[in-house]
C-alpha cells in the first residue's frame, strides 16, 4: 500500500503501545499512528483524525473496547476496529466481533497482529471499492433520467406488441396526454391512418433486428397532425424482441417552412417566367474586387455572361426562349464595349455600390439591329467582391426611336424656322415677345434675348403714328381673327426705320392664345416704290409740259401766221390762212385737253367738242342771233390717236356748215351728238337744218381737198366709216371704234 | 383822245408780238412786253399802263398771278389775265385779285377791246 495509513491505538499501558507499533512497522511500510488511552482523546480522534484502522485495548481504567467500537460504528462506520488485548474470555470477544470487531488479537500472541491487520485493510478497501461502485451507478442512471425527460426529442419505449411502457415529458407535451392515458395507448392510436402501414412495415424491420429512420405523421390527442423524423430500435434479451424504443424530431414547423418557400418559389418563378420585363442574372468569370479601378471593373464586367434569363429577354433580343441566351456575354449584348452611353451608366452603377434604376442601354439584338432599354441593375457583392448581377429591363427602342422621329422633326421645324427668310415671332395678347427666329433678330435689330419677355410697347418699336394701327391688329387677334398684310414702321434698335408688311394669326399653345405674327421686309420694295411714284410723277410733269410747250409752239404757229396774213389784202390768201389757224387751233386743244386730262392719255371727246365748236364759233363770222347749236353728247374718252384726227374733221365738217349751209342770213341750228355703244364704237352725227348740198354733192369724189381730207381721216387713220343724209340739211355720220388705239402713257 | 396804253406779260414772245400787232391794230398802245413777272413789276412802276395784259405761266420762278398781286399793291392798275388752261387752282387764286377778265387762250384782240371798252366806258 502506497497511501500513508493512519492507525489509532487505544492503550493505558505504553510498553504495550510500544509492542503493537513494532508488530505495525512489520506490517506497513507507510503509516501515521495516533494514542489515547481516554473516550475523550478516542473521539476527537475519530472526529478530526479520521484513522483507517484503529487497534483497541478491552480493559482501560475508564473506558473499553466495546464502547470504543460501538463509538466508532457509530462515528466512522468503515473503520475497522481490532481488538488487542491481554485477558479476555471467549464470550467477551464473540460479544466484540457481534458488536463490529473485525478481529481480536491477544497481546500474547502478537504475531497474529500483522496478518489481522492485513485481512481487515484488504476487507475495508473491498467495501470501499463497491460503495464507491454503487455510488457510480446510482449517479448514472440519475443522469440518464434526466436525458430521458428532458430531451427536446420524444422519446418513446414500446413492448413488443407496441403497447406504451414509457415516453417521455416532449412526448406528452407534445402529443398532449397525461402519463396515465399512456398507459392505455397503442402505437397505432398515434399513427395516421393513411401512414399505419408504413409504421407496420417499419415494426417488422425493427423486429428483425435494424436500426431505421424514417418520416411519419403523428396524431395529438386534439387531433393535430405533428410531422416527425426519427429512428426506431429494438432491444431484444436471448434473441427475443422485448421492448422498442423511438426517438423523434418534430419537424412540423420545418416541413410548413419548406412548404411555403417552395410555394414561394414556385410563385417566384412563375412571375419570372410570366414577366413581361426581361430578368436576368449574369455570372462573372472571377469575382471582381469592389476596390479594382472603375474601368478595369467594366472590362471585367463585360465578360460576365448570363446563366439564367426568362423568355421574356430572350424575346426582346429575336430569340425564342431563355436557355438561348445562356453564355452570352455582356459585351454581346452592348454590341462591343465601347459604347459611350452605356459606359456611363456603368459607371453610375458602380459609383452607387451596384445599384441602379431606370438606366438606359443602348444593344442589339441577334440580327444587329439597334435597342434600347431602361435597366435596374443590382450588382451582389459578398466580402468585398461583386459576384454576380442580376436585373430586370425594359425595350423602349420604340419609344426612343419616336423621340428620335420627333427630334428629327423638331430639328426640320427648328431649321425651317431659323432660316426662314421671314421675322417670324410669338407675342401674348399684351404684345410681349415669347419667340422669334433669326430673321427677326435681324429685323428689328434685336437678339432673342433682349426681344423674348419685353413687349413691342416698352421696346418702342412701334412709332408713335402707328400705335393705333398696331393696336388695331392686336384688338383683332383678341376676337381671334389673323390680319393682314399691313404695313407697319418698325423702329429698330440701332434707330433706323424698316418697312414691314405684317401678317397675324391667333393660335393656341396649351390652351394659352398667343399671336403668331409673320413680318416681311418691304422697305426696299416700298423705297422702290416711291421712287416709281416719284418718276411716274416726274414723267408726268414732262408730259404736261411736253403737252404744253406743243400747244404753245402751235399757238406760236398759229399767231405767225395770222401776222402773215395781215401783211396780204387778198381774200383768199386770208381765208386759207384763217383756215389752216383754225386746223392749228383744234390740234391744239387736244393738246390742251391733254395737258387738263388727269391721266395725261385720254381726252374727253365731250368736252372737246363742245370747245371746238366754241373756238370755231368765236372765230368765224356767223351771227349770232341767227345760228344757234344744240350739243347732245355723252362723256366718252377717247386717245390722241382719235382726238386729233377727230379734231380736223370735226374742225371741217363745223367750217363747212358755217360757210354753205345757212347763206343770205338763213337762221339755222346745229346739232352735234355723241354717244359709245356697248361694242365700244363711238358715233357722232352733225346735222344742220340749212340748205343741204347742191344735187351732184358727191364728198367722195369731191374736188374740195376739205371733204377728202375728212373721208381720208375717217377711213384711214380713224379705221371708221362716214356717211352723210342730205334731208331737211345736211347729216354726217362719224362711226369708229378706239378701243384699238393703245394707252401711250 | 389818247390811246389805252396795254403792257403785254407773255413769254412766248411771238405771241407777244402778235398781240402788239393785233391790239395795236384794235387801237391801243402796247407800252411794252415783257416775259417774266419780274421784269412785269419793274416794266409797271417804270411805264404805269392803263391795263396789263397779263399770262400766268410765265418765264422766271415768278407766275402771272404773283405778279400781278406785287404790282396792285403797288398801283391800282387793272388786270386781264388769260391762260391757256382753266386750271381751278389758277382761276381760284386769280379771282381773288379781282381782275378786269380771264381769257381763254388763244387771245383774240376783240374780246380784249371788248373787255376794255367795258371798263373804260364805265369809268
Amino acid at each position: 500500500m502506497d497511501e500513508k495509513i493512519k492507525v489509532l491505538i487505544l492503550e493505558d499501558m505504553p510498553e504495550d503501545a510500544e509492542l503493537v507499533e513494532q508488530e505495525l512497522k512489520k506490517t506497513l511500510k507507510n503509516y501515521t499512528l495516533q494514542v489515547t488511552d481516554n473516550e475523550k482523546g478516542f473521539i476527537d480522534a475519530l472526529k478530526n483524525y479520521k484513522p483507517d484502522l484503529i487497534l483497541s485495548d478491552y480493559n482501560l481504567p475508564q473506558f473499553n473496547g466495546m464502547e470504543a467500537i460501538k463509538l466508532t460504528k457509530e462515528i466512522s462506520p468503515l473503520t475497522p476496529v481490532i481488538i488487542v488485548t491481554g485477558s479476555i474470555n471467549e464470550e467477551i470477544a464473540v460479544d466484540c466481533i457481534k458488536a463490529g470487531a473485525k478481529d481480536y488479537v491477544l497481546k500474547e500472541n502478537l504475531t497474529r497482529l500483522g496478518p489481522a491487520i492485513t485481512q481487515v485493510l484488504e476487507k475495508k478497501a473491498l467495501i470501499e471499492a463497491r460503495i464507491k461502485a454503487d455510488e457510480a451507478v446510482k449517479e448514472s442512471e440519475e443522469q440518464y433520467f434526466m436525458l430521458f425527460n428532458n430531451a427536446n426529442e420524444l422519446i418513446q419505449i414500446l413492448d413488443s406488441t407496441g403497447k406504451f411502457l414509457a415516453v417521455n415529458k416532449e412526448w406528452m407535451a407534445t402529443l398532449e396526454y397525461s402519463k396515465e392515458e399512456v398507459k392505455n395507448l397503442q402505437l397505432l392510436d398515434i399513427i395516421r391512418k393513411d401512414k399505419l402501414q408504413q409504421v407496420g412495415e417499419l415494426m417488422q424491420g425493427i423486429k428483425g433486428g435494424e436500426s431505421i429512420s424514417f418520416e411519419t405523421i403523428f396524431i395529438s390527442k386534439s387531433g393535430k397532425e405533428i410531422i416527425v423524423e426519427g429512428n426506431g430500435n429494438g432491444i431484444f434479451k436471448d434473441g427475443k424482441l422485448i421492448s422498442m424504443i423511438g426517438m423523434f424530431r418534430d419537424i412540423t414547423e420545418r416541413k410548413k417552412t419548406e412548404n411555403d418557400l417552395c410555394l414561394s418559389e414556385k410563385k417566384f418563378r412563375s412571375y419570372v417566367e410570366q414577366a413581361s420585363e426581361g430578368i436576368y442574372l449574369f455570372e462573372l468569370k472571377k469575382p471582381i474586387s469592389i476596390n479594382m479601378p472603375v474601368e478595369e471593373q467594366i472590362k471585367n464586367i463585360y465578360e460576365g455572361y448570363i446563366i439564367e434569363a426568362n423568355d421574356s429577354q430572350a424575346k426582346m433580343y429575336g430569340f425564342d426562349k431563355a436557355n438561348e441566351l445562356n453564355g452570352m456575354t455582356l459585351a454581346e449584348f452592348h454590341g462591343g464595349t465601347d459604347n459611350p452611353e452605356n459606359l456611363e451608366f456603368l459607371r453610375s452603377w458602380i459609383e452607387a455600390n451596384y445599384r441602379i434604376t431606370d438606366a438606359e442601354s443602348k444593344e442589339v439584338d441577334k440580327d444587329g439591329n439597334e435597342l434600347w432599354f431602361t435597366n435596374n441593375i443590382i450588382g451582389y457583392v459578398e466580402d468585398g467582391y461583386l459576384i454576380h448581377i442580376w436585373g430586370t429591363q425594359t425595350d423602349i427602342t420604340e419609344r426612343k426611336q419616336a423621340e428620335k422621329a420627333l427630334k428629327n422633326s423638331e430639328e426640320r421645324l427648328k431649321i425651317l424656322f431659323e432660316s426662314a427668310p421671314d421675322a417670324i415671332y410669338l407675342n401674348d395678347l399684351k404684345g410681349t415677345f415669347i419667340d422669334g427666329n433669326r430673321a427677326a433678330e435681324d429685323l428689328m435689330g434685336y437678339t432673342r434675348e433682349e426681344l423674348i419677355g419685353e413687349s413691342f410697347l416698352k421696346l418702342k418699336l412701334i412709332s408713335g403714328k402707328e400705335l393705333l394701327k398696331a393696336s388695331k391688329l392686336l384688338v383683332k387677334n383678341i376676337q381671334g381673327k389673323g390680319t393682314g398684310p399691313d404695313e407697319l414702321i418698325l423702329n429698330r434698335k440701332d434707330g433706323s426705320q424698316v418697312t414691314v408688311e405684317i401678317l397675324t394669326y391667333p393660335v393656341k399653345i396649351k390652351d394659352k392664345t398667343m399671336v403668331l405674327g409673320i413680318a416681311h421686309d418691304i422697305t426696299e420694295r416700298k423705297q422702290a416704290e416711291e421712287q416709281i411714284k416719284k418718276d411716274l410723277a416726274e414723267k408726268n410733269v414732262l408730259l404736261q409740259e411736253i403737252y404744253h410747250r406743243t400747244k404753245n409752239n402751235m399757238q406760236v404757229i398759229a399767231s405767225m401766221l395770222k401776222m402773215k396774213s395781215r401783211q396780204s389784202d387778198d381774200e383768199f390768201v386770208h381765208d386759207s390762212f384763217n383756215d389752216i389757224v383754225r386746223k392749228i387751233q383744234a390740234m391744239s386743244l387736244v393738246h390742251e385737253k391733254l395737258y387738263q386730262a388727269k391721266d395725261l392719255s385720254r381726252i374727253n371727246l365731250k368736252e372737246y367738242i363742245e370747245d371746238i365748236l366754241l373756238m370755231m364759233i368765236r372765230y368765224s363770222t356767223v351771227n349770232s342771233e341767227l345760228f344757234s347749236y344744240k350739243l347732245e353728247l355723252e362723256e366718252v374718252f377717247i386717245t390722241i390717236d382719235s382726238a386729233t384726227p377727230l379734231g380736223l374733221v370735226l374742225n371741217e365738217l363745223i367750217s363747212n356748215v358755217f360757210m354753205h349751209s345757212f347763206p343770205n342770213d338763213r337762221k339755222g341750228e346745229l346739232t352735234i351728238s355723241l354717244e359709245q355703244e356697248k361694242s365700244g364704237d363711238i358715233k357722232i352725227q352733225l346735222s344742220d337744218d340749212g340748205v343741204g348740198p347742191s344735187a351732184d354733192f358727191d364728198p367722195e369724189k369731191s374736188n374740195l381737198i376739205g371733204l377728202q381730207t375728212v373721208y381720208s381721216l375717217v377711213v384711214y387713220q380713224l379705221g371708221g366709216s362716214i356717211n352723210y343724209e342730205a334731208k331737211d340739211g345736211l347729216s354726217w355720220f362719224i362711226k369708229f371704234n378706239d378701243s384699238k388705239n393703245k394707252l401711250r402713257v | 383822245m389818247k390811246k389805252i396804253r396795254i403792257l403785254v406779260v407773255e413769254d412766248e414772245v411771238i405771241i407777244a408780238k402778235y398781240l402788239k400787232m393785233e391790239l395795236e391794230l384794235t387801237g391801243y398802245d402796247v407800252c411794252g412786253f415783257v416775259r417774266s413777272g419780274e421784269e412785269a413789276i419793274i416794266k409797271a412802276k417804270e411805264k404805269n399802263p392803263d391795263v396789263i395784259l397779263m399770262d400766268i405761266n410765265l418765264y422766271g420762278k415768278m407766275d402771272g398771278i404773283d405778279a400781278a398781286k406785287e404790282i396792285i399793291s403797288l398801283k391800282d392798275i387793272p388786270i386781264i389775265f388769260c391762260t391757256g388752261y382753266g386750271k381751278k387752282e389758277f382761276v381760284e387764286r386769280a379771282q381773288k385779285l379781282n381782275p378786269l377778265a380771264y381769257l381763254r387762250k388763244p387771245i383774240l384782240a376783240e374780246e380784249v377791246k371788248e373787255v376794255i371798252d367795258a371798263y373804260f366806258s364805265e369809268k
